[in-house]
């Protein structure tokens, strides 16, 4: 791989004309590769919905030949809610750790289409957090292949945990005085919340039955102290990361946070721990009414400008990511690496970086193209290419 | 969230206190009270005219008059706007801020918020005679963001949840009381067109019993009765929560004097203004900003509009893009919704669309302007948060980049009727200047200076707010 990579970044290549019918040659004035390169101009060549070949100059013979200004990799959205038909929690159990979101996804639904409008080609699905073990995340493409349709859509249904390490939880739980609604049911305080966490794991350590657990969501709970599935901890407040935290040093296993508003206020922590976090509060810092106050002495504006100084695994998720880059950046974020914290380092969040998430040989063909510098506000995404498939940006009526 | 609110401005206002309870430090308190009179008497002879004249040079200008100057010198006396231009010569008292490689544009203008009021909306639905200058807190949060973000004057308007709301304010954003701080006292009276409660008829009925009210009183001063100003309305305002009895009628005459209800001195006076504020509404004096809820409003304020010969500026819901075409012949500009891009799902077809206003609005030939979350300046960094963040979008779906720039200051001085006054850099207008550092609506761009009549009130280099907000750490 690395070989190849070495090869292709040098010179002029010629490609011979045994090519399949969809292989498209991508010229571009600038190529953001999100692998610590910028072409200008540079080239990519696809075929049969991957990278093929990626070179300041490709010339091919026999292939479609597409222009553009800027290309740069699809968006990895590292945690959305995007597709869920219905409601995103199970409301009537608080454990339901083997529901899983994949299971739950309209592919015809507005969010795939909206989220390809905004350039974001790979998704993870998180289910929400009504429960204190939600269930399995997946990991999907927002639009399939139209050389091959039965490429699915879903590329890894059980990709990880969600636990809800909030007082989400507790929202509308109340007492069990009148067991008349499926609101009664715990945890009715954090207290509840972290209880139950510690005494599933405790229990799975001691080869015990956790309460509400059956034996296949039991072997989730072993998957996760075995080091097997990723555990992604929906937490804002600064004591639900350092719950997390504790959880991390009693059983061992390293949870993904989800969340971070108020990483800042554990911030000596953070960079002891260096856990990945999923930050999400770039837009809406403090979508709970719970976390204290709306602005003020509460809000950050460059959060990530000081995980990325510090070398903390971090991306940016949620809604808007496009923007989410751009607003890091004028609060003091390195360009770079804010697109890499909506492409890559979100792939590598996911343990995806493998398969998307940059422009290189062998990854999947998802590509951006942009009719100027993709950090200004005034750029637009002109396509959008999912495993080699362009479609055009809608604009609109 | 309001709550919260409340409390911060307590937070404010305590330290105000304090200097009543400090007793000890009398003696060096008078010493210092007496120079500072002193300084009052000397000072001004000597120190005037250097004080308020103001020079900017080196700066980009761009007047949104005529072409963007290069290396310009912008010339501020006594707070107005002196001379502009390549070769102006800067006087010698004059304070001098260099402005190299910066550009400077006139101040932004947010042509309608109910931000900067302690509460939009009034629970009585008819209130023509409140203002909200009354209700205006200069010290909210709105003024200083806005100043951070280069709004110098807003038009500040009541919601949208009354049937004819209080009126409008134009306000400067920078002021320690509302008195100084205003351009406009009486600049228009809010009407929503979407149903406050009830239906979409009785609305209609009870908007059209008050016009036709004012238009008959009007009828009756022009015709030379000497009516009172109680005489015309015969309703008293209401307490918030008592339904006003249908079928009241129109005529002043015979219901002006119920035997039961004897107003107050100031219900008769707040009956007094709210007449004076509907006649002027059926005279055109005052513009109405009619909020339209959906396209259908659209067509129904048209015709209110053309029936009483109203002076009107539509604030427009995001789903009236569907009768965008209606307000092409017109040639006013509209205030467009704070959500410039959404998508929404045709109900019959089911087929999914992408609703691009500006782009609806540019193609129907219909000028906009633009406005701003409501609150939003508090909470998100992001999004319909920013005036200039507006306009960026616009251009980003086609919008040409100067028109952009001018909906977000003449275009709204004009649509105000204050263009006059501000809304361009020519001379003999108001110094309300923004700095930037940068091309505008670029990513990398701050207001780097705003400036109210020929005055610094905001400067980044001092801006302890924004360095906290951009510092990680916590307190």
């Amino acid at each position: 791989m690395m070989r190849v990579a070495c090869f292709i970044f040098t010179a002029l290549i010629s490609v011979g004309s045994s090519m399949g019918d969809d292989a498209i040659l991508i010229r571009a004035k600038h190529v953001l590769t999100m692998e610590g390169k910028i072409l200008e101009p540079g080239s990519v060549l696809v075929r049969d919905g991957k990278i093929a070949v990626v070179a300041e100059g490709i010339e091919a013979q026999g292939v479609k030949v597409v222009d553009t200004d800027w290309l740069m990799p699809g968006l990895v959205n590292a945690a959305t809610s995007l597709g869920i038909a219905g409601g995103t929690s199970e409301i009537s159990s608080e454990v339901t750790p083997d529901f899983e979101t994949a299971a739950a996804i309209d592919f015809q639904s507005r969010d795939l289409l909206e989220a390809i409008d905004e350039g974001i080609t790979t998704a993870h699905v998180l289910p929400g957090t009504q429960s204190v073990f939600s269930g399995y995340s997946a990991i999907i493409k927002t639009s399939g292949s139209g050389a091959n349709h039965s490429m699915p859509r879903i590329l890894l249904p059980h990709h990880g945990l969600t636990v809800a390490l909030s007082s989400d939880p507790t929202s509308f739980n109340r007492a069990r005085s009148r067991p008349d609604s499926i609101f009664v049911r715990q945890p009715t305080n954090r207290m509840g919340v972290v209880w139950i966490l510690r005494s599933s794991f405790h229990k799975t350590t001691q080869n015990l039955r956790a309460s509400g657990f059956d034996e296949n969501s039991q072997k989730i709970l072993q998957d996760v102290l075995a080091g097997k599935l990723p555990v992604f901890t929906v937490s804002r407040k600064d004591v639900d990361i350092q719950s997390g935290f504790q959880l991390q040093d009693e059983f061992g296993f390293k949870p993904i946070i989800v969340g971070g508003d108020e990483v800042y206020r554990v911030m000596d922590a953070i960079l002891e721990r260096k856990p990945t976090i999923i930050y999400t509060a770039m837009i809406n810092a403090a979508n709970s009414r719970e976390l204290r106050g709306t602005e003020g002495t509460e809000r950050r504006f460059n959060v990530v400008g000081q995980l990325a100084n510090a070398d903390v695994p971090f991306c940016l998720a949620g809604e808007k990511l496009l923007d989410q880059a751009r607003f890091a950046t004028r609060f003091g974020l390195d360009r770079s690496v804010a697109l890499e914290s909506i492409t890559s380092k979100s792939a590598k969040a996911l343990q995806q970086d493998k398969r998307v998430g940059s422009i290189a040989v062998g990854k999947d063909a998802d590509l951006l193209a942009f009719n100027g510098d993709p950090l200004e506000f005034t750029s637009s995404i002109q396509w959008t290419m999912v495993d080699g498939k362009i479609i055009e940006t809608n604009t609109g009526r | 969230m309001d709550h919260g609110r409340r409390e911060d401005h307590r937070n404010e206002y305590r330290p105000i206190e304090r200097p009543l309870a400090a007793t000890e430090n009398e003696q060096p308190m008078k010493i210092l009270r007496y120079i500072f009179c002193l300084q009052c008497i000397v000072a001004p002879c000597a120190l005037v005219s250097a004080a308020d004249t103001l020079a900017i040079k080196g700066a980009k200008i761009v007047t949104l008059a005529g072409d963007p100057i290069e290396n310009g010198v912008i010339v501020i006396r006594d707070g107005k706007i002196e001379a502009v231009g390549a070769n102006v010569s800067i006087p010698i008292e004059a304070h001098v801020i260099d402005a190299t490689g910066k550009v400077v544009m006139p101040g932004f203008i947010d042509a309608h918020t109910s931000d900067g009021l302690n509460e939009a909306n009034e629970r009585n639905e008819v209130v023509p005679f409140l203002s909200v200058v009354d209700s205006i807190n200069p010290v909210l949060d709105y003024f200083e963001e806005s100043r951070r973000n280069g709004v110098t004057t807003a038009a500040i308007v009541p919601g949208n949840s009354t049937i004819i709301g209080g009126q409008a304010a134009i306000l400067k954003t920078a002021g320690q009381y509302v008195d100084d701080m205003i351009v406009k006292r009486n600049a228009g009276i809010k009407i929503s067109l979407r149903p406050a409660s009830g239906t979409r008829m009785s609305q209609m009925a009870r908007l059209r019993r008050e016009l036709d009210k004012a238009k008959i009183a009007l009828e009756k001063k022009k015709s030379g009765e000497e009516a009172k100003p109680e005489a015309a309305t015969p309703e008293a305002p209401k307490p918030a929560d008592t339904p006003k009895p249908e079928g009241t009628p129109p005529e002043g005459g015979d219901a002006s004097a119920p035997a039961s209800a004897t107003p107050s001195a100031t219900d008769a006076e707040n009956v007094a203004k709210g007449t004076e504020a509907m006649l002027a509404v059926i005279e055109g004096k005052l513009p109405v900003f009619l909020y339209c809820d959906t396209a259908m409003d659209v067509s129904a304020g048209k015709q209110l509009v053309e029936e009483y010969k109203l002076n009107a500026i539509f604030v427009l819901g995001r789903d009236c893009y569907k009768a965008a075409k209606l307000l092409s012949d017109r040639k006013q500009p509209v205030i467009l919704d704070k959500n410039l891009v959404f998508w929404e799902t045709n109900p019959r077809t089911r087929k999914d669309e992408k609703i691009i206003l500006p782009k609806i609005y540019r193609e129907a030939n219909v000028p906009f302007v633009f406005q701003t979350s409501e609150g939003s300046l508090r909470s998100t960094t992001t999004s319909s948060s920013y005036l200039w963040y507006q306009a960026a979008i616009a251009v980003k779906h086609g919008t040409p980049e100067i028109d952009a720039l001018k909906s977000l200051s003449l275009v709204p001085a004009q649509l105000l009727g204050i263009q006059d006054v501000v809304g361009s850099i020519e001379v003999g207008k108001d110094a309300d200047l923004v700095v930037l550092t940068g091309d505008p609506l670029r990513l990398s761009t701050w207001v780097d200076k705003t400036i109210i009549h020929g005055k610094v009130v905001y400067d980044k280099s001092s801006d302890q707010k924004l360095k906290r907000l951009l510092s990680p750490k916590a307190e």
